[in-house]
């Protein structure tokens, strides 16, 4: 993973609107983690975990005005490497479609209703590869053919209305991939489509990820999602990241209880009828600053008084203080990182494809600790 | 498209129809009377009752009413009761100077209104927006003769750079194609009636322009910090497209749609106003001749006028709407 510099390192990000003392929103709060080439990185957490803000503050679109971005995101780019973050809009503007591209969430409203499909695919061929006319013509009917539309030179003129949805996702998605981009940042790219179109376009996202050697940043709350497609993981709350993992070991060992929330809060197929979902307690707003404590504590089944003791580090699953390493975490440690003083452990989540309720997880652990 | 231009033709017959009803009824309220208007003061009570009966107008109104619609169903407004010439004939003197009137307005509204209006959303807060906010409001409050009065007191009498009467200096020749005295002036090639024309249209133009000016500011503002906060512009600009190309192709496109349907709209308003501002600044327009029949109770003139302004309202939101349908792909589909 480590073995080459990454193609885009991002460094403790933090996006701040507002910004008169108490006013302020600390929306992402020093964020970090790579992407590499050929990997999909998943940022995962409920709405209002700064997700969305972390892509659009590397893709340089958040609002010029009431922003503050700090830290540092060091991307390679020809002829060197740039920091995202520092870089001018104009430069910005040149990297945007060319090296780096966005998929946005509601493909619907993310095309222009009353352009042709056709006129915003050439567009950005003609903005980034310099291609015109019927040259630009033919490119984008093979990029639609590509991303698997059908009779494309036909849905070139055609308008976004005249799409299905799963047909306007790909349609973005060949915008997205048309110059190549060696970065792809695609946010909750399938919210708004049906369960059969969802895994034709993550199948698509993944095949352009293993042909094109692109580097995948996916953003998303489903975690069905983040296991057929993410290699790495991280989980956000808050504004940080809570805990990061490769795939296999965050499914068989989550050890945040946020992370063991989420896993929980799946709906299964085999549970037995009528049994209610097992959510997470309370709501994003129920956080306290991270500057107090742990901000999921008020929504934890196992906070004690430690977790508000100021904020907690990101450190290596076993590593931290006071907790007896499972026997499954010592082997995965370096990659295996956690932000929580009091976490669930390994043994108790051993069999994670069948995971009891959080809260009898919880309960479990107090009479133990 | 042809069943939509089609059906909305249709509407217009009940439309005028309910219009003449209420003219009708309106104008039979009004007191006075042609009798008043044209005869004499010292004329007799028996004088004045012998017109109104030479006029029909002692009829029952749903006589006088059944009349009319015959009289319409060939073709036949009636005839002024003061010019004695026919009201179509009158009409058809007068709308040129009333077209071009309106066009010049709604020139200076479209054109200075819109950008005005992209300006103001997207420096929000600024002087330039607080300014055209301001104005725009203070432009739908005026009243436009109070408006066309001003204009004229300082721009014709104190400064006197500006003609303040008439469409053309006195004893000004000119070719007349078709009434429209910029148009022909160009098409002939006598620019300098041409520039006559136009300085004589700056005043009542600016005038008439005030409320679909301050309508378009405020409409064109809203629908653009509408649409840039929309997700296919944040997509324009994901794709690295040049500020120009988002500007135009991806916000200004969109923004426009309102802004097209509310120009239909302002067309109505601009007929109301032509009628102040060209009693104002002597135009001979149909408005300020509009306002002489309601002086004179010159009732076929009113009714006439009236039933045709309608009809090029109808008129002009058709070609708007088809305009739109033509912008707007959505609309096409349905």
């Amino acid at each position: 993973m480590s073995s080459s510099t990454p193609l885009l390192a991002v460094d403790e990000l933090s996006v701040v609107f507002g910004g008169h003392g108490s006013d302020e929103v600390r929306a992402v709060d020093g964020v970090s983690f790579t992407l590499e080439e050929g990997r999909v990185t998943g940022l995962v957490g409920e709405s209002g975990c700064g997700k969305s803000v972390t892509s659009l503050a590397l893709m340089g679109l958040l609002p010029d005005r009431g922003v503050r971005v700090g830290g540092s995101a060091v991307m390679q780019v020809p002829g060197g490497t740039a920091d995202l973050l520092k870089l001018s809009q104009r430069r910005m503007r040149d990297l945007r479609g060319s090296q780096m591209a966005m998929i946005f969430q509601d493909p619907l409203s993310s095309l222009n209703p009353v352009v042709p499909i056709g006129r915003q695919v050439t567009e950005i061929l003609r903005r980034h590869r310099g291609m015109r006319g019927s040259a630009a013509a033919k490119e984008a009917a093979e990029l639609l053919d590509r991303v698997g539309i059908p009779d494309p030179e036909r849905r070139l003129r055609e308008y976004p209305h005249q799409l299905s949805g799963g047909m306007r996702q790909r349609a973005l998605i060949a915008m997205a991939v048309a110059c190549r981009p060696r970065v792809m940042i695609a946010d909750e790219p399938t919210t708004a489509l049906d369960v059969t179109i969802q895994a034709q376009i993550l199948e698509l996202l993944k095949n352009l990820v293993t042909e094109e050697g692109t580097a995948l940043l996916m953003i998303t709350h489903d975690l069905g999602v983040v296991a057929g497609l993410c290699d790495d993981i991280n989980v956000l709350y808050a504004g940080r990241a809570v805990e990061k993992a490769p795939r296999a070991p965050l499914f068989a060992q989550p050890t945040h209880p946020y992370t063991v929330g989420l896993l929980g809060s799946i709906p299964r197929l085999d549970a037995p009828r009528g049994e209610p979902l097992t959510p997470i307690r309370g709501s994003i707003n129920d956080n306290i600053a991270w500057t107090r404590g742990c901000a999921f504590a008020p929504r934890c089944d196992h906070y004690t008084m430690e977790c508000l003791q100021g904020p907690p580090d990101l450190v290596a699953v076993g590593a931290a203080a006071g907790v007896e390493g499972g026997g499954g975490s010592t082997g995965a440690a370096a990659e295996h990182v956690h932000r929580c003083v009091n976490p669930v452990r390994g043994a108790d989540t051993a069999d994670r494809s069948a995971p009891e309720s959080p809260a009898a997880v919880g309960e479990d652990e107090e009479a133990q600790g | 498209m042809l069943r939509f231009i089609v059906r909305r033709l249709l509407q217009l017959i009940p439309t005028l129809g309910g219009l003449s009803i209420l003219l009708f009824v309106w104008l039979q309220r009004l007191p006075g009377g042609p009798e008043y208007a044209l005869l004499p003061d010292d004329a007799t009570a028996e004088q004045r009752a012998e017109l109104r009966r030479s006029l029909g107008l002692d009829e029952p109104v749903m006589v006088q009413y059944l009349a009319f619609l015959r009289r319409i169903a060939q073709g036949d407004l009636g005839t002024s009761l003061t010019t004695g010439r026919a009201v179509t004939e009158e009409f058809l003197t007068r709308f040129p100077a009333t077209v071009e009137l309106s066009v010049t307005a709604m020139l200076i509204a479209v054109t200075a209104g819109i950008p005005l209006g992209y300006l103001a959303a997207r420096r929000r807060g600024s002087v330039l927006d607080v300014a055209a906010v301001g104005g725009s409001l203070l432009g739908i409050c005026t009243p436009v003769f109070f408006l066309a009065f001003i204009l004229k007191v300082v721009f014709a009498e104190k400064l006197g750079i500006l003609p303040s009467a008439f469409r053309l200096s006195p004893g000004t020749n000119r070719t007349d194609l078709s009434g429209l005295v910029v148009l022909d002036g160009l098409r002939t090639g006598e620019f300098d009636v041409v520039w006559n024309a136009l300085l004589h249209l700056a005043l009542p133009g600016v005038a008439l322009a005030s409320i679909p000016l301050a309508v378009i500011v405020r409409m064109t503002r809203a629908s653009v910090l509408e649409v840039v906060g929309e997700d296919y512009v944040r997509t324009a600009n994901a794709k690295g497209l040049h500020r120009n190309t988002v500007r135009t192709r991806h916000v200004m496109r969109n923004a426009l749609l309102p802004v097209v349907t509310s120009v239909g709209l302002l067309t109505g308003a601009l007929f109301s106003g032509a009628v102040l501002t060209e009693s104002v600044f002597a135009f001979p327009g149909i408005g300020s001749f509009i306002y002489e029949a309601t002086q004179t109770r010159d009732y076929p003139v009113l009714t006439g006028f009236i039933l045709l302004i309608a009809t090029m309202y109808v008129f002009i939101n058709l070609l708007v709407d088809i305009s739109y349908s033509l912008l707007d792909p959505r609309v096409r589909a349905q």
